[in-house]
Formats: structure tokens, sequence, C-alpha cells
């Protein structure tokens, strides 16, 4: 970054409001970039990578999807209006008094490497299983199932069309009724259709997006909007960290108050050795891009995870994702602990202890009050 | 009247074009499956909360 300096006249009474308003406003010891950037309400720029990818897929994610909320969350209305609440799963315990866990199940490709599913089948953990939507038929075919772990849970946020195959297996009619299922009322209703077909117990939750737009916000909206004679308080509204795995994070302390958190298939990266056609399947990747430019690199980093000694790549959606749970885990309420068990990917850092499953099943097999 | 004398940063072409390809790169891939909810208060972040 340069500097050019430059020289003006000023009159001596606007100078000297200007240093006190520079001082009223607690920027005594600021440069006059930062005073007149917040004085005109300039918008900052982008600092870091990590910023400009957030506020990328955040205004994308946003554009695409918002229309599409609004009208889910309409042709819902009246069947979460007459339907359950999360809030109906949550124990009423102290949790700071009590030892809980979960396991949550991703798709992530340390979940076939380890093969974690057949490993958690096999054991007697006591906890609840959240399972997030794509590996739903995985995880009940490898045998983790709700006959062998009756607290087992699944949830979806997702507006995308596609979600509903996830439901339209035999495989989860087999299992449908033992299974409950955690739906944002913004899901599509196709979805919510494939789902009461294959006989899940629905229970109903809210996203937050733009609640920080206050009263104006589709969030306040649609929250005044679902308190009815059968749900007073309405539902809860979580925060998602824009995926499903976070969001099984959250309710796994939020709504089930579990102690320890155990993930699995949570490793928002791939392999080193995943080509770029495959990666470019997941989230598409430009043909013509140079692979060795700096800015390749900031958007598709080589992780090295210090505590597996491992590496992944991540492309910018991963990144969105990872950088939010890793900032998120610790600010979570003291009495809860995330584990990473995945083995490898990308989380790890403040207070995430990562340890193999084996380890978590031994070390943290906790009956669940649920 | 007196002469103020304000430095004004310029931020260099080569950086604002690096900022500007990363973006372009990144909305390339897509979007992600919801947002991030992001409060106005970094250390006050919201998780769950009662409509």
């Amino acid at each position: 970054m340069t500097m050019k300096e430059i020289s003006f006249e000023i009159n001596n009474d606007l100078l000297k409001q200007l240093i006190q308003k520079k001082k009223d406003l607690n920027l005594k010891n600021e440069d006059w970039d930062t005073f007149f950037t917040l004085l005109l309400g300039i918008p900052s720029k982008p600092k870091s990578s990590k910023e400009i990818i957030e506020n990328t897929l955040q205004k994308k994610t946003f554009n695409q999807y918002y229309d599409s909320w609004i009208q889910n969350f309409t042709q819902n209305l009246k069947y979460f209006s007459n339907g359950k609440s999360v809030q109906e799963l949550s124990p009423k315990i102290n949790p700071e008094l009590n030892k809980s866990s979960s396991i949550v199940i991703g798709r992530g490709p340390s979940l076939k490497k380890h093969a974690h599913l057949e490993e958690l089948a096999k054991s007697n953990f006591q906890g609840n299983i959240l399972c997030t939507d794509g590996i739903l038929k995985n995880a009940l075919e490898a045998g983790v199932t709700p006959d062998r772990f009756p607290n087992f849970y699944v949830v979806t946020i997702d507006t995308n069309e596609e979600i509903k195959k996830f439901y339209e297996h035999k495989t989860i009619k087999k299992y449908g009724k033992k299974i409950k299922c955690l739906l944002s009322t913004t899901i599509p209703h196709s979805t919510y259709n494939a789902i009461k077909k294959s006989g899940l117990e629905i229970f109903w939750l809210h996203t937050l997006f733009d609640y920080n737009k206050g009263k104006s916000s589709f969030n306040y909206i649609s929250g005044q909007m679902t308190k009815t004679k059968n749900h007073p308080n309405g539902f809860p509204a979580i925060q998602t960290g824009g995926n499903v795995g976070t969001s099984c994070w959250i309710i796994a302390w939020s709504i089930l108050k579990s102690n320890y958190i155990g993930l699995i298939g949570i490793d928002h990266g791939y392999s080193v050795d995943t080509p770029w056609e495959i990666i470019s399947k997941y989230h598409p990747l430009s043909e013509n891009v140079d692979k060795n430019s700096i800015v390749f690199k900031k958007a598709y980093p080589k992780i090295y995870n210090p505590d597996y000694n491992s590496y992944s790549i991540q492309d910018p959606v991963f990144q969105y994702y990872s950088q939010a749970l890793k900032e998120f885990i610790p600010k979570a309420p003291k009495w809860t602990k995330t584990i990473n068990a995945t083995e490898g990917g990308t989380i790890f850092g403040k207070k995430i202890e990562c340890t193999t499953l084996n380890n978590f099943l031994k070390k943290y097999n906790f009956y669940t009050n649920s | 009247m007196i002469k103020g004398n304000f430095n004004v940063k310029k931020i260099e072409d080569e950086s604002i074009s690096e900022d500007e390809e990363l973006e372009e790169l990144v909305a390339k891939v897509g979007v992600g499956s919801h947002m991030i909810f992001r409060t106005d208060k970094k250390d006050d972040e919201l998780f769950i909360e009662e409509l």
C-alpha cells in the first residue's frame, strides 16, 4: 500500500471542529483515513481473503435463496403451525450439572477413509446421533440405525430441491418412524412431502440469516407469523453456520444440551489427492484459471492440521464454512466441548480437541437425557 | 486560513485487482447451503434465538 501526500487549505475553525469530532468519536489516535471513512459512512474494503470469501458468498447465497425462503415458508406455514417444535426435544436439565454426548455425522472424505460409520455401528455409544441429511442413507446402511441408537436425529436446512432425494430411498422408509427429523421452516415443500411420506417424525425450527435487520427482517416477520395458539412462543431460530453440519453442532448443544460433541465426516475440505475435476463437481471451478497463481492459492489453500499431521484442500465454500465453525466453537457455552474425531480435516484450533473416534467413544460415551 | 496536511492513502492498483480477482473466482464456485448469521456485534454472535 502506498501513501500519497496532498495538501489543501482549510478554514481554521473547521479544522478545530474536525479535530474535536475525531476526539468525540474516540479516534484521537487513529489516522485521518479511518476518521473520514467512519464520518462519511464509506463501506470499508474487505481486508483479508477470509472477508472477501465470506462477503461474496453471503451476498450470492442471499440473492439465490431469499425469494425461495419466503415462498417455501408460506407453503409450509399451515403444516408447521400444526406441527411440533424442536423445543420439545430439549431436555429440562441444567447442562452445567450433567454429562451427555452427541455425535454429528457429516459426509466428508474421512468418513469412508477411516470407516467411521462401521466403527460407530459396532460401538455401544449411548448418546445422540445427529446425521446430516446427505449421509443418512449411508449411515443406516452401515448399521448406524435408530434400532442401535434410539436417540437418532437428522437435520435439513437446505433450500436445494435435490435434498428431497435423500429421503426417498427405501432404507429411509424402513427406519422412518424411529427417526426424528429437524426441519427449517424454509425448506422446499417437496422436501417436506418426501420426509412425511417416509414416515419421519418432524420437528420445526427457524434458521437465522437477517435478524440483525430488526423488525423489517424476514426472520422477525416469519417469527411473528409462527406464534400461534399451538406455538405461543413460535419456534427457536438457530445459527446455521451456512451448512447442515454446523447446524447439527449448534442443535447438539443448544437444543439437546450435549456436553460432549464428537464430529465425524465434518472435514470441510478434500483429501489432497482429490482431482480438480472432482472438486469442481461439488463447487464449480473455472476451467481456465491459473492454479499456480497467488489468488488461486488463496481460494484453494492447502491446509495443514497439526493435531493429526494431515493436509486437506479447501475450496472457497469450505473455507466459508470452516472459518465460521472454528470461530463459533470457542464462543459456545463453557459446559460444552467439541471433539474433532474425523482424524483429519480442517476443524482444529482454539477449544477443539482432536482425537480418534475410538478415543471419543471410550472417553465421552455418556447417556443422553432426552 | 491554515494549511491542513492530510495523508491520503492510495491503494495500489495491483492490490485492488488481486482482491477483485479473488472475488471473481469465489463468485464462480456457486453458493453455500445457507447463510452464516452475523450480528452487528461480532463478540455477541447469536446461536439460538426466540424470534
